[in-house]
């Protein structure tokens, strides 16, 4: 990446936002309402990280991602996570095969998992050796099959989602794969004028109408552009502090950390939180980093990394509510 | 730097040095004021003109702190109007990185400016003007009230005069004194006069409203009744003049005449010394070989008296009719029975009737002598009486005075001084009582102001006594001044049972 777009242009910055109304523009076509979703998951891919949609099944999720492979003109595949699901069926296998003149050789046929996009549908209904070999696809974009390391094109970009209905025969997500998420986003339930609009627009046609406005290139460019946004330093110690806030064996912890959590963010949500935070403020028209996109993000940021422990629960606190304690609080400090 | 970022560090400065002028105005106004009031009113002992110093010192103190406490950094300004006009930390940003190249971080900065400019200066506001535009007013108001409270460091207050209202008692007993006076054995060219005055004193205290006033009157009384009773006293001058003549048996005269250790007339004390006198006269103890005794020592005696009596009698200064005077002088020259007249005889009489008419010659005298040495005596103690009562009823302190007294008590008539032993029988040997003064035993008469007689001392003490009790039993007196006089006359008592334990 680093060796990618070193010199910004300035009109590239400016026509940043401008690209991204028309992702959003796009996605509109096919993806009725859900506008924060849309603006996570294009926060993600811009950022280089991975989201976990939980929501319901038929909100959407997988129209999303497939429009959302048409908007940026990347490959897109689909993995349906089953119990019988192995690794080498998400990452590929090498095979046998004759070749041209009848001699065996043994090939590697690569898994669904080569794609720039990728929707892991129902992840946590794999095993856990199959969710770990996402691990490595999800942290370090490649795969490796015997003694072969194959690597991912970029952007790459897994979508995965979590069925919260169906949690018989489900193998919830380990911490450290959960980790590897920057984002959860909870997909709601449309609302009656949403869902009117879902069935008119699909009474027409069930295909994606949606058409390619960016390219992968475009995506890459996004990036570095984005990595290069300002954030001072009374910016980054607040993000920073945020995260530490939400351990409750910290000595000056969030008070509500301390009382309604188990364990809190790693280190990867400061990266993460850090790295959206500059994306949110370029969508935004802005060019350096605030307080209040570290307040937005830090809800998908450590929704799926802190654990609220029984008294929350008793309390009938939620993990946003928690969140949403230990925000005020880090204000407050 | 940001050209709408400096407007704002501008606007900034402004309203810190306004803030520290009003600080500092406050604080100089409210601490000279301050001192400035507690100075008029004299709470503080420091000069007025010192509030200028102190408040000029407060207020650049004050202003100073202002001053200092209301510097901002560049970051702390630029976090400042991020929050208050939600710049969403563009401000903060564009400071950090105002030394950084770079397009984004130029965007950044012409993003921030831009905002900045859209903000009026005027909007960064002077935040709780009110507090200081109500101090300032309220520290004004306590200088102004500074100059306004008068100066009370030059007030002297009047003095607090102690009220005098003469009571019933003090009345009552100055007028028993008046009465005492009068009927008192006091010789009357010396009675009326203190009467008159003691009288006059009684009309002066019904009109007198102050202490001091009253204490002025009654020294002014009490120096009168030195004067009279001094004046009154001839028996000092007499017996100075007869000792002045250093003729020893004019010396001896002298001795006899002093009643410097009577406390009441004492006719034994008279006659004894008159005994003795005689023996001295006629040369009883005289041992010695060439000693002329008798008649003849007599005449030697008598003849050298009257060579120097004129001389005495002139030397005295007392008139004629002074009865000091005229007692000497009878002894001497009366035609009759004086010494003088006896002298002539003496040449024709054996001891025995030069003794014998000595002795008719003296007895004769001795009573006018008495009589004389006596009124003084009485003059004395009448006066000393008038002052003693004054003092008591109104608690003023006798004044010091010289009293009349032959003084030579003590020395031997050839001119050596006599040894205490002589003094004894002048001292009194009962001990007990107050002061340097004469001291008696319960059975020597003295003169009792009230009746004119004389009695026992230990009767005239207890009657003294009782009026002193039934005086204390009321609220006139203090129960400090109740217990001083009590003790006074513990101690009197204290000598009379000296003496009846002697």
């Amino acid at each position: 990446m680093s060796e990618m777009i070193t010199e910004i242009n300035t009109e590239k910055i400016k026509m940043f936002s401008e690209k991204i109304a028309k992702i959003k523009e796009e996605l509109a076509k096919d993806v009725v309402g859900q506008a924060d979703i849309i603006d996570g998951v294009i926060t993600a891919i811009i950022s280089g990280g991975n989201v976990l949609l939980e929501g319901v099944p038929g909100v959407g999720k997988t129209r999303l991602v497939r429009s959302l492979g048409r908007v940026l003109s990347l490959p897109f595949s689909r993995i349906q996570f089953t119990p019988d699901l192995m690794p080498s069926d998400v990452t590929g296998a090498n095979i046998v095969e004759k070749d041209e003149n009848g001699r065996l050789e043994t090939k590697f046929r690569p898994g669904p998992i080569f794609a720039n996009l990728v929707l892991a549908d129902e992840i946590n209904r794999a095993t856990p050796k199959t969710q770990s070999a996402m691990l490595e696809v999800m942290q370090e974009h490649k795969v490796t099959v015997g003694k072969e390391t194959y690597r991912l094109d970029e952007p790459f970009f897994v979508l995965a989602t979590e069925n919260p209905i169906e949690q018989d025969g489900t193998y919830p997500l380990p911490e450290a794969q959960m980790d590897r998420f920057v984002f959860k986003l909870i997909v709601d339930y449309p609302s009656n004028d949403e869902l009117m609009n879902i069935v008119k627009m699909t009474q027409k046609t069930m295909e994606e109408t949606a058409e390619a406005v960016v390219t992968g290139e475009d995506i890459l460019e996004m990036r570095a552009l984005a990595a290069q946004v300002p954030i001072c330093d009374e910016v980054l110690y607040y993000a920073v502090n945020m995260v530490s806030n939400t351990h409750p064996s910290v000595e000056n912890c969030a008070p509500s950390a301390k009382k309604y959590l188990k364990y809190g963010a790693s280190p990867r949500a400061a990266q993460g939180l850090v790295t959206c935070a500059k994306v949110r403020a370029l969508m935004d028209g802005r060019y350096n980093v605030s307080y209040e996109d570290i307040d937005a993000l830090a809800y998908p940021i450590f929704r799926h990394r802190i654990k609220i422990n029984y008294t929350a629960i008793n309390d009938k606190l939620t993990v946003d509510d928690v969140i949403s304690l230990i925000i005020k609080e880090t204000k407050k400090g | 730097m940001s050209d709408n970022f400096s407007k704002f560090k501008k606007r900034l400065q402004a309203i810190r040095i306004a803030k520290s002028v009003m600080a500092g105005l406050s604080m100089g106004m409210t601490a000279g004021g301050g001192v400035l009031i507690l100075s008029k009113l004299a709470v503080i002992d420091l000069e007025p003109i010192a509030s200028l110093y102190i408040g000029i010192g407060a207020l650049l103190i004050a202003g100073g702190f202002f001053f200092l406490l209301g510097r901002k950094t560049d970051e702390s300004l630029a976090e400042e109007l991020d929050s208050k006009f939600e710049l969403k930390a563009r401000v903060q940003t564009m400071i950090q990185y105002s030394g950084e190249d770079g397009n984004m971080v130029a965007l950044q900065r012409q993003d921030a400016d831009s905002v900045l400019s859209e903000i009026p200066v005027k909007a960064y506001k002077f935040k709780r003007l009110w507090i200081y535009i109500t101090a300032l007013a309220l520290s004004a108001a306590l200088l102004a009230g500074g100059f306004i409270v008068p100066n009370m460091r030059d007030y002297v207050p009047p003095e607090e005069v102690e009220v005098f209202k003469l009571s019933r008692l003090q009345e009552a007993g100055l007028t028993e004194l008046i009465k005492h006076v009068e009927s008192s054995e006091m010789e009357e060219e010396f009675r009326a006069p203190i009467a008159a005055e003691l009288t006059d004193l009684l009309a002066k205290l019904r009109e007198t409203h102050t202490v001091p006033d009253m204490q002025i009157a009654l020294a002014e009384t009490m120096a009168v009744i030195v004067d009279i009773t001094y004046e009154s006293s001839t028996a000092a001058e007499m017996l100075d003049a007869l000792w002045d003549t250093e003729d020893v048996h004019l010396r001896y005269l002298a001795k006899v005449l002093d009643t410097s250790s009577w406390s009441s007339p004492d006719w034994g004390d008279f006659a004894e010394k008159l005994t003795e006198y005689i023996s001295i006269l006629m040369g009883d103890n005289d041992e010695s070989e060439d000693a002329l005794i008798g008649a003849p020592r007599l005449k030697w005696a008598i003849d050298s008296m009257i060579r120097r009596l004129d001389i005495a009698l002139d030397a005295s200064g007392l008139p004629e009719d002074d009865e000091m005077y005229a007692a000497v002088d009878n002894l001497f020259n009366n035609q009759l029975v004086g010494l003088s007249t006896m002298v002539k005889k003496l040449d024709n009489m054996s001891d025995d009737e030069a003794r014998g008419a000595l002795v008719n010659n003296l007895n004769i005298l001795s009573e006018a002598t008495f009589a004389a040495v006596s009124l003084n005596r009485t003059n004395a103690i009448v006066g000393e009486y008038a002052m003693t009562r004054l003092a008591s009823l109104f608690l003023v302190p006798i004044p010091e005075f010289e009293r009349p007294e032959f003084v030579r008590t003590g020395e031997s008539v050839d001119g050596s001084q006599g040894s205490a032993g002589e003094n004894k029988e002048n001292e009194g040997v009962h001990g007990g009582g107050l002061g340097t003064g004469a001291t008696y035993g319960s059975d020597d008469y003295v003169l009792d102001p009230i009746t004119g007689e004389y009695v026992k001392y230990g009767e005239l003490i207890n009657k003294y006594n009782a009026l002193m009790l039934e005086k204390l039993s009321g609220d006139y007196y203090s129960e400090e001044q109740k217990e001083i006089i009590r003790k006074y006359f513990d101690l009197l008592f204290s000598g009379i049972e000296k003496e009846e334990g002697n």
